[in-house]
């Protein structure tokens, strides 16, 4: 499980994604494209990607069931601390949640899901071929 | 000098225990919700209240001394009631130590601002954020020593707490314990039922007593009795002091009379005895969720450290109401959980006469309908307040 290594990368995970979002939502402000905003999201989904990929990697033995459970505490950490930042440092509300932050979140689930695929080990289906030349070898010996 | 018998020393050492596990954080909430109910009102409580409490302990032993095995209050439960019961009763305890979490994160950080504000300022909500961080970061580690450190920091405390009495005492107006600060009649019965809790630790005293068991009917009153008077003591020696202007953790409304160094020994010895109860009640729910319901160490972290962050998050910062609610509810759950389990046991072990401590039936259900009633109130009032 290593717990401290979740915790390592979703530190950092997280005070990088916060960072990005704020910069592109104040480019945004500043060069007066609402469009500019999406960068936050691509920025913040690559970055979950890239470093629940790397938590993951460190523990290849977990089973399907720990994986949901490590993406269950990976998602409910984020909108604990998205809930709280929102409140007391922006002084804004829950109802302020918009169909654009909900879909956020579920698309941030699925990266989470596919970091924990692309890590497992043989207990499923790889999206890669399977390797005949190393069946072949273990068959001959 | 001295010479204590095995059995003495038993007694002596399961003694300190229960009240080590019994005396923490809600001490420092009584003479505030005494003051708002009237202080003979709340003394009426805390006598009463601290009756029922030892019945009840005296009823969680006779459990554990009739039954085979070591078990938790969930454990007793699905023994006697079957498994959905048993994950009833766990919630419960899950609940009431999610309750004290946050009245720990509460209460620790005015310690910490009372502490720290003069060096280094700050807003109460900073410290409450910080507390909460750094306390589960320490819990995610489920550090051993801890549990060690509690039994000195208690100690510490205890004697905090009796050198805080004996210097209030000598300047007690005895006028200021007739004033009443509002009439909230209810609010000291959530705050007295959690600040007297330390039923989970009854299994543990059978084991430390070994084969002394049934020493336990001897040792729980003498430390429900003992809690009970220094509860009572330091009360006194509070309202009697502050009069209306008590404060809600007791401590800075008594360092502005009685001294800076009060408010420094308070806040300090506080501090270290809410961290630690803290840390146990936030590693034995990981232990419970990880070994009897078998989900991952970090998933049991992330529940253990949601539910508390949540109820802050939604506003509950009053430490007062956190520990009525917590006591008022869950401790009488867990209450009517031990009648349920005591009932159950005595008409299926103790069929002979003298075998088992006998409680009337009649005040079995008083005590059952007294927690059922209450807890309603006390629902109805968290609302209302």
């Amino acid at each position: 499980m290593r717990p401290l290594r979740f915790i390592f990368f979703f530190i950092a995970y997280y005070l990088l994604g916060l960072s990005m979002v704020y910069f592109f939502v104040f480019s945004a402000h500043y060069l007066q494209q609402g469009n500019v905003i999406f960068g936050g999201l691509v920025s913040s989904i690559l970055l979950t990607l890239l470093f629940s990929w790397l938590y993951f990697r460190g523990v290849p033995a977990l089973s399907w069931c720990q994986r949901s459970e490590v993406i269950g505490v990976w998602f409910g950490l984020v909108f604990l601390l998205d809930i709280a930042t929102l409140i007391f440092v922006s002084g804004g509300s829950f109802s302020q949640l918009s169909l654009f932050s909900l879909w956020s979140y579920a698309l941030q689930i699925l990266t989470l899901f596919v970091a924990a695929y692309l890590t497992s080990g043989g207990d499923h289906p790889r999206l890669s071929s399977p390797n005949l030349a190393l069946n072949q070898n273990k068959d001959a010996s | 000098m001295f010479h204590l018998s095995a059995a003495r020393r038993a007694q002596l050492s399961a003694g300190e225990s229960l009240v080590g596990a019994m005396i923490g954080v809600g001490v420092f909430g009584l003479p505030f919700a005494f003051v708002r109910s009237g202080f003979f009102v709340g003394m009426t409580y805390l006598v009463v209240l601290g009756f029922v409490t030892m019945t009840l302990q005296m009823m969680m032993a006779e459990v554990a001394l009739q039954t085979k095995g070591r078990h938790r209050i969930a454990g007793y439960v699905q023994h006697y009631f079957g498994r959905r019961w048993g994950f009833l009763s766990a919630f419960v305890t899950i609940a009431m130590a999610w309750g004290a979490i946050v009245a720990y994160v509460l209460v620790g950080s005015q310690f910490l601002h009372a502490l720290l504000f003069p060096i280094i300022g700050g807003d109460v909500a900073l410290y409450q954020a910080g507390f909460l961080v750094a306390g589960f970061l320490v819990a995610l580690r489920g550090l051993k020593l801890v549990a060690k450190a509690e039994m000195y920091l208690v100690g510490a405390l205890l004697v905090a707490l009796v050198v805080i009495i004996v210097r209030g005492l000598f300047e007690i107006d005895t006028s200021k314990l007739v004033t009443q600060d509002g009439f909230d009649l209810f609010l000291p019965y959530g705050v007295v039922l959690f600040s007297l809790g330390g039923m989970t630790v009854i299994p543990e005293i059978k084991d430390m007593l070994g084969r002394y068991q049934s020493s336990m009917r001897v040792v729980i009153p003498w430390s429900v009795i003992l809690v009970v008077i220094l509860y009572g003591l330091f009360v006194t020696a509070v309202v009697g002091v502050t009069g209306g202007a008590t404060t809600e953790a007791a401590i800075a409304g008594l360092g502005s009379v009685l001294g800076t160094w009060v408010l420094v020994v308070g806040s300090l010895f506080g501090f270290f005895a809410v961290i630690t109860s803290f840390l146990i009640q936030a590693i034995s729910v990981q232990d419970l969720l990880e070994y009897d319901y078998n989900f991952t160490r970090l998933f049991a972290w992330f529940a253990t450290l949601s539910i508390p962050t949540i109820a802050m998050i939604a506003g509950a910062r009053d430490f007062i109401e956190v520990m009525s609610f917590t006591g008022g509810v869950f401790g009488g759950l867990i209450g009517i959980i031990a009648v349920a389990l005591y009932i159950r046991v005595r008409n299926r072990f103790c069929l002979k006469s003298n075998s088992c401590f006998s409680i009337p039936n009649w005040f079995c259900w008083l005590i059952l309908v007294l927690f059922l009633l209450g807890a309603i109130i006390e629902i109805y009032f968290s609302f209302a307040r």
